[in-house]
């Protein structure tokens, strides 16, 4: 139980009040000089690390999305962010990637200068230009639009700075940020739609390499795909399937083995994935076992029923590894964050909400920590939950 | 021109009072949130240039753009493109002056400003004086390739090549120096835009300052992490076996690997350039060499690779002896020919032909035609498309009558294909076919379809046939069209469906362009005229349209007689539009 106690620092971000609200995607950028939140309205909120102070102030927000009509299938395109990405910084402007179920932006965060012209020099007419005060200004640069039939979940990077995959139930297709066409590299659709058995629940892509990424799919199958090894990566390269913790089969096996997120180490070489209950690890070059897989959530099963009708067994949690490939971080209900020590298999929770509450043996789904992004080299923690955003920074 | 343009500048200075005056003019136009005017503003930079005169352009002008760069996109550019014409104001000795402005534009973040600030500072640049270039260019080189964002490395990257070309051997040692760390930055996009410029640097170095100094440069980018670099290493490997040769085993080594690389992408690149390579290299190493590994690409496990290869083939042929085509390649083509990817199939269909000319009438006749007859009934329109297409090459060569029987049944498959596409496509090929077939053949099998053509369905469809009709008729010549397409035309003319009947109409217009008057009098008028009376206002209206065509064909005597009688009787139609188009026609009879 150390584990969370250097994470004493926090500081709140957002705390929205209507319940309809929530926060959806958190980020931080490459240098983590940048916190990007999206939410359920379409707007992205980003956060600047101050200079002075351990404290991550208002930057800007824009609104990204918004909620569209779909007049062929009748129905609505949601503004809610899925996810954020940052590309590499490499000028003074900062770019970054957002998407909703059907569309991917790429935005420029700028930096514009007030101008005003002095003349201050009464016998020169010529005007001379200072610097008043600077104004933020986003601009949609790019639209990556009408390539996914189905609602697209995640999108990533790749390390070449010029490429980036995105991904929806059944396929997962390639774009160069210049064009505005994507190739399709993985389909997963089978022959006649109805039959599908098994769709993508999310990808990432490697930290270091760049053709490779990983795929979670809703049988609990962790795929690895290389760009290099073909046009289409029809069937991935690699398979990571393990038998599911169930003491029995139950209803809900099916369910619970459902990945809802996927993740690299820092090095590349292990793969951690969530399912509800449990996270399961990985190393890349063994297929036939995991690592290990911990059950973390078992008092969750006692209430698998009521969890099920209000679609809570659904919730897309996501987790990371730790400041050390050692620990393990993932969201869970109350507003807790939990932490895992692979090495002394001790678990700790830390509380992110705003209102501590004593110990409830209630599962409280509405308090519910879904998205988190631990930035290692700023020792900056983000958490969202629900309709809070907080930072937590580590005293080391 | 000087000579209004001075007359121009003078009223803008008495305009405008003072010189200052424009600036200041200029300057708060650059101020408005209004990004159109600030855009028109700079659109007329030249003219605020050449008011304000060369030495205060240069003096409060350019300094003042300077503090302007960071706008949109659409500005940035404008202004790119309006420095580049100040040369002359500023002075051919002076232009180093617009080098800051340039200089900030070419580390901007949007390609497209960013290469044209690149552009407009090689012209300059080229323009020049030496000394200008050693006190100005190369510290701009400099300053890019230490500067702090990528943007303004990559500009460095295609500043060099033309900057090397022209300067001495001290500065041609520092500028390879610069290239080399530049090609080993930390972000790939920098090596990747010096591997795209690689290729230009070699053309400006002699042969052994390349071996020295490129060759492991190439090597380690042709080695690079990233796809994107490693694949610019196959046009790198063709600019420098030019100059090199192919006896360079470091260069061979680099081939090889690409050749072997393990992303799919940059073995099509290399399939793509594989003929390049093989023009390049010595027969010798052809046959050992090029020709291997070619062969490995034709039997990639990637579909994409397998095509681009596939399209190489007569290419790779060109450059090697029969015995090595039969011996080494036609085994492989045979597995090509039934390969599961239809695109595959499609690209071999479409090169397989040019290996008749290569490979003469025998070998041609035993081992060419069976595969083009197999892959003329390929399931996959397009590779029956491309045979199709190419098929004058192995007729030369052998002839016809081969094929014919085959060929023939191809025709009449993709001549009824369900897609009217795949229809259309055939009809596009039938002159081709005719003038392979010859007159008797043709009528024989083909010239029923292309009546048939005509009833199609699908009116793109009808209308190509038509177009088709006037083609075969021009090759094969009017009696030929005497006796096998008017009869038909003119029982079309009676059909019980208007549409048809329109086709007839149609067709009779575009083939009056061809036919003598005998037959224009004698069967296309009486057949047009006939249709004034149809019951479809469509079909009359037309007949309109076409006597209007027709009557420039005729001599006044027969419009008079037969022509016009029939429009001015049209005047009198009920339908408002026919009497619209009787009414032109009337008009340009009388003209």
């Amino acid at each position: 139980d150390g584990m969370t106690e250097e994470w004493n620092s926090r500081q709140l971000l957002a705390n929205y009040q209507t319940k309809t609200k929530t926060i959806t995607a958190v980020t931080f950028s490459d240098d983590g000089d940048l916190l990007a939140s999206g939410d359920s309205d379409g707007f992205v909120t980003l956060y600047q690390a101050s200079k002075t102070n351990q404290a991550y102030e208002h930057y800007h927000s824009f609104s990204s999305h918004q909620t569209t009509f779909d007049y062929l299938k009748s129905i609505n395109i949601f503004s809610a962010i899925k996810q954020i990405r940052f590309l590499p910084k490499h000028t003074t402007s900062d770019y970054l990637l957002s998407t909703n179920e059907k569309t991917i932006k790429l935005w420029k965060i700028g930096q514009k200068n007030i101008k005003r012209n002095n003349n201050t020099e009464p016998d020169s007419l010529f005007p001379k230009v200072s610097t008043q005060s600077k104004e933020i200004y986003s601009e949609e640069a790019k639209t990556y639009k009408m390539a996914h039939e189905y609602d697209i979940h995640s999108i990533d990077i790749l390390t070449d700075g010029e490429s980036f995959l995105s991904a929806d139930d059944l396929s997962i297709n390639l774009w160069n940020f210049e064009s505005s066409q994507a190739f399709n590299v993985t389909n997963t659709i089978p022959d006649v739609v109805e039959n599908t058995q098994e769709v993508i629940t999310c990808t990432t892509t490697h930290p270091t390499h760049n053709s490779l990424f990983i795929w979670g799919t809703s049988t609990g199958c962790v795929n690895l795909g290389d760009l290099r090894s073909s046009s289409i990566v029809d069937s991935p390269n690699s398979v990571y399937k393990g038998k599911i913790i169930a003491q029995s089969e139950s209803f809900f096996s099916e369910i619970l083995s459902s990945l809802s997120s996927v993740a690299f180490s820092e090095d590349g070489n292990t793969i951690l994935a969530r399912d509800y209950l449990s996270l399961h690890l990985w190393d890349i070059r063994k297929r036939k076992k995991p690592i290990d897989s911990i059950l973390l959530f078992n008092h969750y099963r006692p209430h698998l029923c009521s969890l099920y009708v209000d679609n809570s067994i659904f919730d897309p949690f996501s987790c990371s590894f730790g400041k050390d490939d050692d620990t393990l971080i993932t969201g869970s209900y109350n507003n807790n964050l939990v932490f895992y020590n692979r090495n002394t298999s001790a678990q700790d929770s830390l509380y992110v909400g705003t209102d501590p509450e004593g110990e409830s043996g209630e599962i409280d789904t509405e308090n519910k920590v879904l998205q988190m992004y631990l930035h290692k080299q700023k020792n900056v923690l983000a958490t969202a939950g629900s309709n809070i955003l907080s930072v937590f920074f580590s005293e080391h | 021109w000087a000579h209004i343009v001075s007359i121009i500048v003078d009223q803008i200075s008495e305009m405008a009072g003072e010189q200052e005056e424009v600036l200041q003019i200029f300057a708060d136009e650059m101020k408005t949130e209004d990004k159109f005017l600030r855009l028109n503003a700079v659109r007329n930079l030249s003219v605020v240039a050449t008011a304000l005169g060369g030495e205060a352009t240069r003096e409060h002008l350019l300094p003042f753009l300077q503090e302007v760069l960071d706008d949109d996109d659409e500005i940035l550019l404008c202004i790119a493109e309006q420095v580049s014409n100040l040369t002359e104001l500023v002075g051919s000795e002076n232009t180093h002056s617009l080098l800051p402005v340039l200089e900030s534009l070419a580390s901007v973040e949007e390609n497209i400003v960013r290469a044209k600030a690149v552009e407009v500072i090689i012209s300059i640049f080229e323009e020049m004086d030496s000394e200008s270039v050693n006190s100005h260019i190369f510290p701009l080189v400099t300053r890019m390739v230490g500067a702090y964002w990528f943007t303004s490395k990559k500009s460095a990257c295609e500043i060099i090549p033309p900057v090397y070309s022209r300067s001495d051997n001290e500065t041609k040692e520092k500028l390879v120096e610069y290239f080399k760390n530049l090609a080993e930055d930390e972000i790939p996009m920098v090596r990747k835009s010096a591997a795209n410029e690689l290729k230009n640097l070699v053309g400006f170095m002699n042969k052994n300052d390349i071996v020295e100094d490129l060759l492991p440069t190439y090597h380690d980018l042709a080695h690079d992490d990233q796809d994107s670099v490693r694949i610019l290493g196959v046009n790198n490997s063709t600019a420098i076996a030019s100059v090199v040769g192919d006896d360079n085993e470091a260069l061979i080594t680099v081939i090889t690997d690409l050749f072997k690389d393990k992303s799919w992408r940059v073995r099509y690149a290399m399939a793509e350039k594989v003929d390049v390579l093989c023009e390049l290299c010595s027969p010798q190493v052809r046959q050992a060499f090029v020709l291997r590994r070619f062969m490995r690409l034709m039997k990639d496990s990637e579909a994409e690779v397998r095509a681009a290869s596939a399209r190489k083939i007569s290419a790779i042929a060109k450059g090697i002896s029969v015995e090595s085509v039969v011996e080494n390649i036609l085994p492989i083509v045979d597995k090509l020919k039934v390969d599961e990817e239809k695109y595959v199939r499609s690209a071999l269909a479409s090169d397989i032909s040019n290996l008749a000319p290569l490979l003469g009438g025998e070998i041609c006749v035993q081992r060419i035609v069976p595969l083009v007859l197999e892959l003329l009934k390929d399931e996959f329109s397009e590779v029956r498309f491309n045979i199709i297409n190419n098929l004058d090459e192995i007729t030369n060569i052998i002839g016809i009558e081969e094929l014919a029987q085959n060929l023939l049944h191809a025709i009449v498959q993709l001549a009824e294909d369900p897609q009217w596409r795949v229809r259309i496509k055939i009809i596009e090929y039938t002159p081709l076919l005719a003038s392979l077939l010859g007159e008797t053949t043709f009528t024989e099998r083909l010239s029923a379809l292309c009546i048939a053509w005509l009833g199609d369905r699908v009116f793109s469809v009808r209308q190509a046939a038509s177009e088709n009709l006037h083609t075969i008729t021009q090759l094969f010549g009017i009696p030929w069209a005497n006796t096998n397409i008017i009869p038909k035309i003119q029982e079309l003319a009676h059909n019980s469906n208007y549409l048809y009947r329109m086709t007839s109409l149609f067709t009779v217009s575009t083939l009056c362009a061809i036919v003598g008057p005998e037959e224009i009098q004698g069967i296309m008028i009486p057949l047009v005229v006939n249709m004034a009376n149809d019951s479809v206002p469509n079909i009359r209206f037309n007949v309109c349209k076409t006597l209007q065509e027709l009557s420039l064909l005729v001599d006044s005597n027969y419009v008079q007689n037969e022509i016009k009688p029939c429009l001015t009787q049209l005047l009198e139609d009920e339908d408002r539009d026919v009497r619209y188009f009787a009414s032109l026609a009337l008009q340009k009879c009388n003209q």
